[in-house]
């Protein structure tokens, strides 16, 4: 069994006014295990970036516990604790052009975190790690003195992801790295996102709304919905077996590059059935868990 | 046979830059018929949205330029148009639907008078109470609830599948024969996504409208479309039917396209087929295949020569030096074949 990296219990995310909030992220527990890629999925305002953007402590969450490595991150900590666990957990952005200050070259934006933390003070040693690190992403040594205006969008996403690695990080949060990419470049960044991960034993929290390249790249798959996490279960066990009915119907919605199928395509809608029974986490299957009330699980697994 | 309603014949557009010409469309033909939709496939900078803008005459002169062929919408011929005869092209015979459902859209303006807007202008004898009406039904149409409410509400009032649905319904007011819809579901959410697909595919069976498709989602194409068009470096590099593309591909290009997207049904573990680089600076396009320095199968001829259309079938074209007679036989990567086997075989099953 695998070490569980990151402990996620109870956690809620509130915005707005305490008498009448938003509840962005509303009480889910979830686990990551080292080496994993968990990928979160469910449509805009689902709350899954907030989820991300939570866990990594750039919000202050409203409630609950998010554990790493054994150690509450959202305790109060001292300054050194926190440097201590930014170097660990580190996040790539969704949109390459805004991630980037246009004012710092390549090479300043990946070392940016050595000048934070102290490291690598001597000049010549500093420019070899940032050659390794542009090396690492697929870009050149001599791309360290370009401003980001003068890359692509997906070389930009690749400084963002070198970025993401100066600090040799074991956990990484991924808010839909590749949502603003074409196609043929998603499927790079991809390919480097898996690579990276076997190399350096990374843990992926990959946040995204694209069900296909989420079912490609994680290892177990978290559905997302009105801040509840309501299917958590294997990849594969997801796709061909979900049993919530809004995982059904987003799986139905997902167009595939096949002609015949998609002229029978059949969507499923999904109609939000209020229950004023108490929902829970039930595993119908073992690892594969989704959240309802009693009776509506026992409906849905008919 | 149906009606030819709009061709488009060695269409060449420029842009002018500091740093030289742009060469963004580079001789592009295919032609339309009624009641059709034709998807147009390409990553960005392909040319695909400036082809599609350029059909309504919405390149900015200067920096573009028109720099040849023609636009033959119902046999008239767009680009020597003035400014005031494409106004009553645009919305009566040809309306487009915006990728971005958040800015398409005037803030301050009522939804309701931004449709009818479009009514009053393209026909001076309605009434305001009669254009009311009309957009009323045109909300109702694009799945809007309670139509007569929202037609007073505020654009900020809708979520983004609804704004979407409104910037339809407007471009659906004036009754157009021709719908270009750029990256219309781009910005939206698959299950908002399919519902906006379902909805254009039922207009069109309705009022038998052609559809130019853009975008860059095959699944969508393969969805929406009849027939595709891919675009690469400013040129259609293959075109076909929709089976043609999809169970069939020739161009190395559209293999790559194909293979870079993961497989939900088949289970694979290998790594995603990649297309290595990025596209050409077509400020210099390459001389030859434009394609070639990303393509794995590239010959000598394909950095001399520019690769002509060869035809494949009456439907199919590609345009690729391997089709030619004395090219080494290069069959579809293995990936992709297995894959499109799978997806016959299945539906070979289901049949």
């Amino acid at each position: 069994m695998p070490n569980k990296l990151l402990e996620v219990k109870n956690l809620k995310q509130y915005f707005g006014s305490p008498s009448n909030p938003i509840k962005a992220v509303d009480g889910i527990s979830f686990d990551v295990y080292e080496g994993e890629t968990l990928g979160l999925v469910g449509e805009s305002g689902c709350g899954k970036s907030t989820t991300g953007r939570s866990v990594i402590r750039l919000y202050d969450i409203t409630d609950g516990e998010v554990i790493f490595k054994g150690k509450n991150i959202h305790a109060s900590k001292s300054r050194k604790e926190l440097k201590e666990f930014n170097r660990e957990m580190q996040m790539i952005f969704q949109d390459p052009y805004a991630s980037l200050n246009p004012r710092m070259t390549a090479g300043e934006i990946i070392s940016e975190g050595f000048d934070i933390h102290g490291l690598h003070k001597d000049k010549k040693e500093r420019r070899e790690h940032i050659g390794n690190l542009l090396e690492a992403v697929g870009l050149n040594r001599e791309h360290a003195n370009r401003y980001a205006h003068e890359f692509s969008g997906g070389q930009r996403q690749r400084i963002g992801i070198a970025r993401a690695l100066s600090l040799d990080p074991s956990f990484i949060i991924a808010d839909e790295p590749i949502s603003a990419l074409d196609v043929s470049i998603q499927a790079q960044v991809v390919n480097l996102l898996k690579k990276l991960q076997k190399e350096r034993n990374l843990t992926y929290l990959f946040i995204a709304h694209d069900l296909s390249m989420v079912k490609y790249i994680s290892d177990r798959i978290a559905v997302m919905y009105r801040g509840k996490i309501v299917e958590l279960g294997e990849a594969n066990e997801i796709y061909n077996n979900p049993i919530h009915p809004y995982t059904k119907s987003l799986l139905s919605a997902v167009p595939l590059p096949d002609p015949l199928t998609e002229r029978k395509r059949q969507r499923i809608p999904y109609v939000h059935e209020e229950t004023t029974e108490q929902a829970s986490v039930h595993e119908v299957v073992p690892n594969h868990f989704v959240y309802g009330s009693d009776n509506q699980i026992k409906k849905w697994t008919k | 046979m149906r009606k030819k309603l709009l061709e488009v014949n060695d269409l060449k557009i420029n842009f002018k830059t500091y740093a030289g010409i742009v060469q963004a469309v580079r001789g592009v033909s295919f032609e339309l018929y009624e009641g059709e939709t034709l998807a147009i496939v390409g990553e960005s900078g392909s040319g695909k949205s400036v082809t599609s803008n350029s059909i309504m005459k919405l390149i900015p002169q200067p920096p573009g330029i028109y720099a040849g062929g023609e636009i033959l919408f119902e046999g008239r011929d767009l680009i020597p148009l003035t400014e005031k005869e494409m106004s009553k092209v645009r919305g009566n015979d040809i309306a487009m639907i915006f990728q971005d459902p958040m800015t398409a859209l005037n803030p301050t303006m009522r939804v309701g008078r931004q449709i009818t807007e479009v009514i009053l202008k393209h026909n001076k004898k309605v009434s305001k109470e009669e254009a009311k009406q009309r957009a009323i039904k045109l909300l109702d149409l694009v799945g809007i609830p309670m139509p007569e409410k929202r037609f007073k509400q505020y654009p900020h009032e809708f979520s983004g599948g609804m704004r979407q649905r409104v910037v339809i319904a407007i471009a659906l007011a004036a009754d157009p024969k021709l719908l270009i819809a750029d990256e219309p579901t781009t910005a939206l959410d698959v299950t908002i996504q399919a519902q906006i697909l379902e909805l254009m595919k039922d207009i069109q069976k309705k009022s038998n409208t052609s559809i130019i498709f853009i975008t860059h989602d095959l699944g969508v194409v393969a969805n929406v479309a009849d027939r595709v068009a891919v675009m690469y470096a400013g040129q259609i590099v293959e075109y076909g039917t929709v089976n043609d593309i999809f169970y069939n591909p020739r161009h190395p290009y559209t293999w790559g396209l194909l293979g870079s997207m993961p497989d939900l049904k088949n289970d694979a573990e290998e790594e995603l087929r990649t297309i290595p680089g990025s596209p050409p600076d077509l400020i210099h396009p390459p001389i030859g295949d434009a394609f070639a320095a990303r393509n794995e199968f590239a010959m000598a001829i394909d950095y001399e020569q520019e690769p002509p259309m060869f035809k494949v079938s009456e439907t199919h074209y590609a345009k690729t030096w391997l089709l030619h007679p004395d090219a080494p036989e290069v069959p579809i990567p293995d990936v992709i074949q297995q894959r499109i086997e799978g997806y016959l075989k299945e539906a070979g099953e289901n049949a």
